[in-house]
């Protein structure tokens, strides 16, 4: 269970924060897909099996939530734990790459 | 309507084998409609050529917004056999996995499904042949008996093993 405790833990993996970050505003699952692709200029791009794990993964976790809707097209919106996880991410990400660059400018 | 079949490669082994038969029979205009020869292989029915690519996805119980998720990304649902679903899209679409992560985790539920069923199987093998070795039955009935119960090991066991190798595969690779 090592490998996908991060939903767990908090410490998520890079298309879980992507996803997180997209529900930031309620949307459907291709929604996410698409806000994604346009935002990241293309560079960000999730098929939709690894979304769906992923949106069912973040889902059983309870950082985000579906809303009320049509079934067939459902939306998900961010759960009050789910925004923490994602400032906790994006924090912990940011500390990195000051780490990385402070260690480049040494270098 | 006219319909070819063709042998599989075993979906649990090479999956990427036969997606890639479907595709080389849909150029020829040959269509992947549904499972021939009693489920080891494919049967195919005539139509236009069509150039496309074929990809599979394990999802045992896929929400309403499943097959919409996929319709919406380009890969439309081709057949769905149990919890396997294979779909097909225009060449150059995202791939159903972007990540090795959700593909990890469908090979790893496979492997554990597998694991429990191959365990039923061996233990109902193993009664059967200890209940054989007590008590002496018509030579034919033990026969008809130990082959009845040797077929499901090997339909659970062969596929556990080719969900494990595809799982230690993409371990290795990733």
């Amino acid at each position: 269970m090592g490998r996908s405790s991060g939903f767990q833990s908090g410490d998520l993996p890079d298309a879980a924060l992507h996803v997180l970050l997209a529900l930031v505003r309620p949307r459907h699952g291709y929604a996410v897909m698409q806000f994604l692709e346009q935002e990241s200029a293309g560079t960000i791009v999730l098929g939709p099996a690894s979304l769906y794990t992923t949106l069912k993964k973040l889902a059983g976790a309870g950082l985000i939530e579906e809303l009320d809707g049509d079934d067939a097209r459902r939306v998900y919106h961010l759960t009050t734990e789910g925004r923490e996880v994602l400032v906790r991410n994006i924090e912990r990400r940011r500390q990195v790459l000051a780490m990385a660059d402070h260690i480049m400018e040494d270098a | 309507m006219s319909t070819t079949s063709r042998m599989g490669n075993g979906l649990a082994f090479s999956p990427e084998k036969d997606l890639a038969m479907f595709a080389d029979m849909a150029r020829q205009g040959k269509h992947l409609n549904g499972v021939a020869k009693l489920g080891h292989g494919w049967r195919f029915t005539d139509g236009d050529p069509e150039d496309a690519v074929f990809d599979l996805a394990y999802e045992s119980h896929p929400s309403a917004d499943y097959f919409e998720i996929f319709r919406a990304a380009g890969w439309a649902p081709v057949i769905s056999l149990g919890d396997t679903h294979i779909f097909k899209a225009a060449p150059g679409t995202t791939p159903v996995h972007s990540g090795v992560e959700s593909r990890r985790d469908e090979l790893t539920r496979n492997r554990s499904l597998y694991l429990r069923y191959s365990a039923i199987t061996l233990i109902a093998f193993l009664l059967v042949t200890l209940g054989l070795r007590l008590v002496s039955w018509n030579e034919g009935v033990e026969l008809v008996l130990l082959v009845l119960f040797m077929l499901p090991v090997v339909y659970t066991v062969t596929p556990l093993v080719g969900y494990w190798r595809q799982l230690n595969t993409l371990n290795r690779s990733s």
